[in-house]
Order: structure tokens, then C-alpha cells, then sequence
């Protein structure tokens, strides 16, 4: 993961309170079927392990639920976004990004909207991040890394996707 | 958490493959249904309600637990230097956890171990006084040396985990 910086001015103090105070979309049960060929094998490999399309396993916001009004200040091309919400005992099992394989120069970048607390684990190739502050920005050094997070702590965990291509 | 030593030799792979295709305690749904809503009348349990505060549902199950009296083996743990020892093995299947907590104290002069029956697998988590811990080898025994330490396991691999949680005391108690 490449540090970039901190973005915490451009996060909205109203963000937080919509985010913790509505569900969000539940995943995977509530969310969008996989559609592309790269979608259908990472659904079909937390299949194999267990793991239930019509569980909820955490939950997201994103255009469609959310509005953040303002483009991310760290990107300046195309790109999309979501956050992911997670209560105690949320999780999302470790993965790949099915898009950032057929996206033209994909780029992932990981913003916590709030300062770490203990049980907010983020793990990416096999490495942790902690104690990172609100608004701190990291980009993927290899966007289709297998990535996960899980919270074991006794408080919501937000953080903003983003995601860019050309 | 302080590695002690490997005892990758004393498991048996029987155990594990036990512990895979059978199941335990569902906890905390078992205990829930039963009523037994306290896990401190267990050997080496939690407290439920150190977890129902933090808003996780105690009718779910986020781990299974195998003990004695669940094995059809005699585990022999006479190697320890302490005479009385509680043990169980933990099961955490993909998406299983345990809540970050602090231990209760039990028994005078105990000492509280972990030790993976498997090796690291990226997914298989432990989080310790704020330390992430990885790469660690199958007998691995590790002391929570440290009783106010919050700590919590989590499996977000594709792999079933399997870890014994002992407690150990001598015969003063």
C-alpha cells in the first residue's frame, strides 16, 4: 500500500451521521448479482469455502443510496466509489477486485472516514494497517491484490472505496 | 504474546480431521438457547454479555468449541509444568471470529496459551494488544502474558481454523 496523504477536511461531519445512523445496502444478499466472468469465479470461490450469497455480511453505500457531492480531491479521472459499512462482527472475505482486472489501468484507493479503533482490521497481501487517522488516503501498489477486513471491535467501521481507470 | 516453544509433533492429525467434519459448541447460540447466557461457568469461556453489548447477536454463531467430553481421544497435556489445565479447541469456520476482549482471571498464578493446530493462512487473524500477528507455524504455543491485553481471532479465508486455548494453573488454587 502507497500512502498518498490526508484528506480528512474534504469528509463531511453529516457523512458520518448518514452512514451510521441508516443500514445501507446489505451484502452480498441485497446487493447485484455478479455479472462479469471475473465476478461469477470470486462469488463462486467464497462458495466453495462456505461463505453464502444470501448472507449479509456487511453493508454499502454508493451513488445510488449516497451522495458525496464533491469528486475525491486524490483522484482526477474516471473513477466510482463505495463504502463499505461494517457493525461488530462484520466482515468481507479476503478477495480480488473482479473489476480491476478488465478496467483499463485500474487503480484502488482505501480512505478510513474514521480514526482506527482496535478490531478494525484491514489486511492487504498479508499486511495490516493500523493506527492510521481519519481522511488518510493509501493506493493499492497492485490493484487486483488479494485483499479482506473484519470487525472484532465494538464500534461501526467506515471506509471509502475508490476506484479509477482510464 | 510470548512464543514458548513448537509442539507441532504432540497433534495428531486425527484430531484436526476430527474437529473438521464434526461439530461443536456453537457459541455463543448454544449457550444462548440453553440459557446458560454467562460463559464464566464454562472452563476458559467468556462472558456473552461482553459481547451482546457490543450489539453481536447472541443467537448467532461465530466460532465452535470442541472439549474433552466432545473428542472421542484423550489429549494428553502432561507436558505443561502446571498440573490443572482447561483446555478446548476452537473451530472458526470462514467468516467465524471472537470479539475483541480482555480475559477474566480465574485461578491463581494461571497462565493463559494459544496454539494454532495449523499453519498461518492469510485470513486466519489474531489481534493482540493492538498487534497483528501472522506467519506462525502449526504447535506454535504462544502465553497471553499480558491478562489486560485485549485480543480477538477472526477467519476471513477460505480454510477452516483450528486453535487450542488452554488455561493452565498450579495445584495452589
Amino acid at each position: 500500500m502507497e500512502y498518498i496523504g490526508n484528506f480528512n477536511e474534504w469528509i463531511k461531519e453529516e457523512w458520518l451521521h448518514k452512514l451510521l445512523s441508516e443500514k445501507g445496502t446489505p451484502r452480498p444478499s441485497g446487493g447485484k448479482k455478479p455479472t462479469s466472468p471475473e465476478e461469477n469465479l470470486e462469488y463462486q470461490k467464497a462458495r466453495n469455502a462456505g461463505y453464502s450469497d444470501q448472507s449479509t455480511y456487511f453493508y454499502m453505500f454508493d451513488k445510488n443510496n449516497f451522495a458525496l457531492n464533491s469528486d475525491p480531491p486524490f483522484v482526477s479521472k474516471n473513477y466510482h466509489w463505495w463504502i463499505t459499512k461494517m457493525l461488530p462482527g462484520n466482515f468481507i472475505p479476503m478477495h480480488v477486485d473482479p473489476h480491476t482486472f478488465y478496467e483499463k489501468n485500474s487503480q484502488r484507493y482505501w480512505m478510513p472516514l474514521q480514526n482506527y479503533q482496535p478490531g478494525h482490521i484491514f489486511v492487504y497481501e498479508n499486511i495490516s494497517i493500523t493506527d492510521y487517522k481519519a481522511g488518510d488516503v493509501w493506493r493499492y501498489k497492485n490493484a487486483g491484490a488479494l485483499h479482506g477486513a473484519i470487525n472484532i471491535g465494538h464500534t461501526s467501521r467506515l471506509i471509502l472505496q475508490v476506484s479509477t481507470h482510464e | 504474546m510470548k512464543l514458548l516453544g513448537n509442539y507441532k509433533d504432540w497433534i495428531q492429525q486425527e484430531w484436526i480431521d476430527y474437529c473438521i467434519n464434526h461439530t461443536g459448541q456453537r457459541m455463543p447460540k448454544d449457550y444462548y438457547d440453553s440459557g446458560e447466557l454467562d460463559y464464566a461457568t464454562h472452563d476458559v469461556g467468556e462472558r456473552l454479555e461482553w459481547f451482546t453489548k457490543w450489539g453481536i447477536d447472541p443467537n448467532t454463531t461465530f466460532l465452535e468449541r470442541f472439549d474433552s467430553s466432545d473428542l472421542p481421544f484423550n489429549l494428553d497435556f502432561s507436558w505443561l509444568p502446571e498440573k490443572n489445565v482447561r483446555w478446548g479447541v476452537l473451530k472458526y469456520k470462514p467468516g467465524g471470529y471472537m470479539p475483541l476482549h480482555s480475559d477474566d482471571v480465574r485461578f491463581k498464578n494461571e497462565r493463559r496459551l494459544w496454539m494454532p493446530m495449523q499453519d498461518y493462512v492469510e485470513g486466519h487473524m489474531v489481534l493482540h494488544d493492538g498487534e497483528y500477528f501472522k506467519n506462525w507455524k502449526a504447535g506454535d504455543l504462544f502465553h497471553f502474558d499480558n491478562p489486560d491485553a485485549k485480543h480477538g481471532f477472526a477467519n476471513i479465508s477460505g480454510i477452516t481454523r483450528l486453535v487450542f486455548t488452554i488455561v493452565v494453573f498450579p495445584d495452589e488454587n
